[in-house]
């Protein structure tokens, strides 16, 4: 490496010391508060020794700072290989390099270690707003690294920001190539152990009280469908999550036997086909309309018709499904019905002797739901989001004390008289309902929109939903959630259920998120495949993808060094020195070269005693060439018998 | 070699040229430096990661910088090509100094060059040249005898924009400087020097007419040769030894006896001495005589004259 003459000045460190900020900014808020303060802290020692030109801190010193900033995170993190104690080393480690940088060597290598900080921040959070700022981040230190690169006393910016920009826009079509055809696996090579801190909103596998309503209250996309036909109305989408079946007598749980794959003859009517894309939930569940008739391969349909994934939904995911709206079983067998019937014993007595009066009064099970749902009605039950707390006997204190509560409250008690009445009951956890955005033509069903409903088993009819909520406040399930909160809990889960300019702007962003997601983001193996597939290409295999990459990336900067070059064949080209380089090359064939400090004329003056016979023609040569080169604008006529006499020249 | 280069269309290798000399794509060589190396490691982890997450703007991200990394190096090229360079002698120096000669360099397209390096084994120097512009360096060779010291091959390289690549170009202008006999340190003076005494007289103390030369601007009309003008049209000055009590030739015979080389440090020394004593001189060689006189110019003939005696190429 030819380093040369190298300046690190007050000017260069406030330029690299911006670019490592703006780089370490979004992590700012990820590392523990003591880590951002080192960062920032070891960032001004080295604006200040640049400021007043002092030494970089010897050896000793560092390895003491370096020693100790292990411990900080060592004792910030309590482990130094996870990815939250590495990414907080990176950037201690980075800003130490900072303080001691002083040669060209140590800069660069900070600059390109900040193209690689920019990077870690994507594993963090793809969105768009981040990618944009971290591109514009990149293109800042690539100016930086352009300017260090100019290595002069004064270190200026603006025009490296320019050539910067020039490379990067000339660089994106390359880069669009590579992300389109670089041969992508399906598998990760190799995983860092990652900590589980974050919690995931979704549905779980057990409904204790209250469990949903603090699902409600986040407004966070759970999934976006799109149907590939008409859809279905929106009081009609019940997306079934869990089916939760074992009663404990406070919660429901899912039956573990139940969610077994089983198996289902495909063929049935398909009455609604759509494509879900569900976001990253690190469960298995996949939300599908009442009952799934196609699903993906890497899917399997439980005894109680929920769709589940073979993997973990660690990414997101999208799969498309077919369903039928609700469908016809017919019978059931004995020890599912027992199943269906239990309940834990000594619970809710109280429940026990209104089921039974329930169920003598009625003539047939949907009579007796018809009645039951009512009951509801009637009896003045209040839809809220803060229940009060419920006793021992949960069931008994919710339907005759408080009568306050959530969905959750509403099923689970109905299910229970439902039971108790002796018709097989459970409890369907799931999303009802969505938004539509008209921009994308696709439904947004976030986790507010989580619900719980019921499904009895009527003879001859298999299973049938039913849900309670709908009893008490009716508009909820034409409206979505919010109508039915007490009070709006957050402005953005309103925002949607508005029409004003405001609504529609979400709306737009939404779509425009959906299609990051979907095109850029969730771009692989298959899409890559697919891809080459519309192009005509067949098969998947990597080599094709690296040919079609390496030659593509070779044609593109081919045509830039074309441009390059027309630019320069515009330029005037010095003819006249060519030829006069012609006529002295036959000369030097001819042992008479022309020396290095001789003039064209006392060139002549040497060689013409040597060739007598050619003396006129090397006199008009040289002075044809001292005209072209020496009078001004070149006459091309000049130009032409130069041409003219060297054709004809053998020395 | 040379024909070789010359086959090869590699003319530029094959030996001197002439000015000015145009940087054309074809002799612009590129290769990556340790720079290159370290990028193209932290680009490994990167997309090792993004392969690893399956992340997609990690690949982007990758991709991108790859990119610009590839295309740096055409603008490196961009940076050297179409530069024209004309190298110019610096003034004559004293063997076992440095030869100087000045390399301009001409950015003919509309962009600015920055950092561009020149170097031979000798010296290096480094500019910017703004667009359209001229920029100017320098650079030394050794000399080790009298004559001529052509400039030699020397390289034009560039590491902008990105340092992770260096862009060269090899270039052998013609250019050559006249290097003057070193002058012989402990030599003895004339005896008519030093002693502060005029010393003993000429031959012949008149007026004595010595030869012509070409005229020069400055020369007394007065001593112009103009039966010479209608002739052939060149005006010749006369050149007399004035009967000046001070006027000394400086005679090869003086130093005949000793090896060539020493006999012209000698005459070098003398040439140096009779200048900064202000004492008018002439020096005589066997093969040239030039008439008395003082002065940058007439010290510039006469160590000219030395510098290429019995040196049959000039």
């Amino acid at each position: 490496m030819h380093t040369g003459q190298y300046y690190i000045n007050f000017a260069s460190t406030r330029y690299m010391l911006a670019a490592f900020l703006l780089a370490s900014l979004p992590h700012f808020f990820r590392v523990p508060p003591i880590i951002t303060l080192l960062t920032v802290l070891f960032g001004i020692w080295r604006l200040v020794l640049a400021r007043f030109g002092l030494a970089t801190p010897k050896v000793y010193l560092r390895l003491v700072l370096v020693g100790a900033a292990v411990l900080v995170i060592f004792f910030a993190h309590s482990d130094l290989i996870g990815r939250e104690a590495g990414l907080s080393m990176l950037l201690v480690m980075l800003a130490l390099k900072l303080v001691e940088t002083k040669t060209k060597r140590d800069t660069l290598l900070f600059l390109f270690m900040l193209y690689f900080l920019i990077v870690t921040n994507f594993l963090y959070t793809q969105s768009i707003l981040v990618t944009v700022y971290l591109f514009a981040t990149l293109w800042f230190v690539t100016s930086v690294v352009i300017g260090v690169n100019r290595q002069q006393q004064v270190f200026v910016f603006k025009p490296h920001a320019r050539l910067a920009a020039i490379l990067l826009m000339q660089a994106t079509p390359l880069m669009v190539v590579m992300f389109l055809l670089f041969p992508r696996v399906p598998d990760p090579l190799w995983q860092l152990p990652k900590q589980q801190t974050t919690a995931v909103t979704g549905l779980s596998e057990n409904m204790a009280p209250g469990d949903i309503s603090q699902l409600i209250r986040s407004g966070k996309t759970a999934f976006r469908v799109k149907f590939i036909d008409t859809a279905p109305p929106v009081k009609k989408m019940y997306w079934r999550g869990p089916v939760l079946s074992v009663f404990d007598g406070r919660a429901w749980s899912v039956s573990k036997a139940l969610k077994q794959p089983a198996r289902y003859e495909r063929a049935r009517d398909s009455i609604a086909s759509y494509s879900i894309t569900l976001e990253p939930t690190h469960q298995k569940l996949l939300p599908a309309l009442d009952v799934p008739v196609s699903w993906p391969d890497t899917a399997y349909l439980s005894r109680e018709h929920v769709l589940y994934s073979r993997q973990r939904i660690k990414q997101r995911t999208r799969y498309t499904v077919s369903s039928a709206l609700w469908s016809r079983s017919a019978t059931l067998a004995k020890p599912l019905r027992r199943h269906y019937l239990k309940l834990p014993p000594g619970f809710n007595p109280r429940t026990r002797r209104l089921a039974e009066k329930f169920s003598t009064a009625a003539v047939g099970n949907e009579k007796m739901v018809q009645d039951i749902l009512s009951y509801f009605r009637r009896n003045e039950f209040v839809y809220t989001l803060k229940p009060p707390a419920l006793g021992k006997d949960s069931v008994d204190d919710f339907l005759f004390n408080t009568r306050r509560g959530f969905c959750e409250h509403y099923a689970s008690a109905f299910v229970v008289l439902m039971r108790m009445a002796g018709v097989p009951a459970r409890v369907v956890t799931g999303y009802q309902g969505g938004i539509y955005n008209k921009l994308g033509d696709y439904y947004i069903v976030r986790q507010s929109e989580a619900h719980a409903w019921a499904e009895v088993w009527i003879d001859g009819r298999g299973w049938q939903r039913v849900d309670p909520t709908g009893a008490i406040a009716p508009e909820r399930i034409e409206y979505g959630i919010d109508a039915g909160l007490d009070r709006d809990p957050a402005w953005h889960r309103s925002l949607y259920d508005k029409d004003n300019y405001l609504s529609r702007l979400a709306l737009y962003w939404d779509s425009v998120n959906n299609s990051w997601n979907q095109w850029i983001l969730g771009y692989n193996n298959q899409s890559q495949t697919r891809l080459l597939a519309t192009l005509g290409f067949s098969g998947s295999g990597w080599l094709l993808k690296a040919l079609a990459l390496a030659l593509l990336v070779a044609l593109l900067i081919g045509l830039l060094l074309l441009y390059y070059g027309y630019k320069n064949r515009l330029m005037h080209r010095d003819k006249g020195l060519q030829l006069y380089q012609a006529f002295c090359r036959k000369m030097a064939a001819a042992n008479l070269p022309k020396h290095q400090w001789e003039g064209p004329r006392s060139y002549a003056a040497r060689i013409i005693p040597q060739r007598r016979q050619l003396a006129d023609t090397i006199e008009r040569i040289t002075e044809l060439y001292i005209l072209i080169r020496y009078a001004g604008q070149p006459e091309p006529r000049h130009t032409r018998a130069l041409a003219h006499y060297l054709r004809n020249f053998k020395p | 070699m040379s024909q070789w280069a010359t086959r090869l269309s590699l003319r530029h290798l094959a030996g001197p040229e002439l000015q000015p000399v145009l940087i054309t794509r074809r002799r612009i060589y590129i290769m990556p430096n340790g720079f290159g190396l370290l990028l193209s490691l932290v680009l490994a982890v990167m997309l090792f990661g993004a392969i690893n997450y399956n992340n997609s703007i990690g690949f982007a991200v990758t991709f991108l910088l790859a990119s610009v990394a590839i295309l740096s190096l055409v603008h490196a090229n961009n940076n050297l090509a179409q530069l024209k360079i004309r190298a110019v002698a610096g003034p004559p120096v004293f063997c076992g100094e440095y030869a100087r000669f000045q390399i301009l360099l001409t950015a003919g397209s509309g962009s600015d060059r920055y950092s561009i390096e020149a170097i031979n084994d000798h010296s290096s120097a480094k500019t910017d040249i703004p667009a359209n512009d001229t920029g100017r360096l320098w650079l030394k060779m050794p000399t080790r005898k009298r004559g001529y010291v052509p400039l030699g091959r020397f390289r034009l390289l560039t590491e902008y924009p990105f340092g992770i690549a260096r862009a060269w170009s090899w270039l052998y202008p013609q250019a050559a400087c006249l290097v003057y006999p070193a002058p012989e340190k402990q030599a003895p003076l004339p005896k008519w020097m030093g002693d502060g005494d005029a010393g003993q007289p000429q031959e012949d103390a008149i007026d004595d007419f010595h030869g012509f030369r070409d005229y020069h601007p400055g020369d007394s009309p007065k001593r112009i040769s103009w039966k010479q003008f209608p002739a052939d049209g060149t005006l010749l000055t006369k050149l007399f030894c004035s009967g000046h009590a001070q006027d000394r030739w400086l005679n090869w015979d003086a130093v005949s006896q000793l090896p060539l080389e020493q006999a012209l440090s000698r005459l070098t020394r003398w040439v140096l001495e009779c200048e900064r004593a202000g004492i008018r001189y002439g020096l005589s060689l066997p093969n040239k005589k030039i008439g008395c006189s003082l002065g940058q110019r007439h010290q510039h003939e006469c160590l000219k004259a030395l510098a290429l005696y019995r040196l049959e190429e000039y």
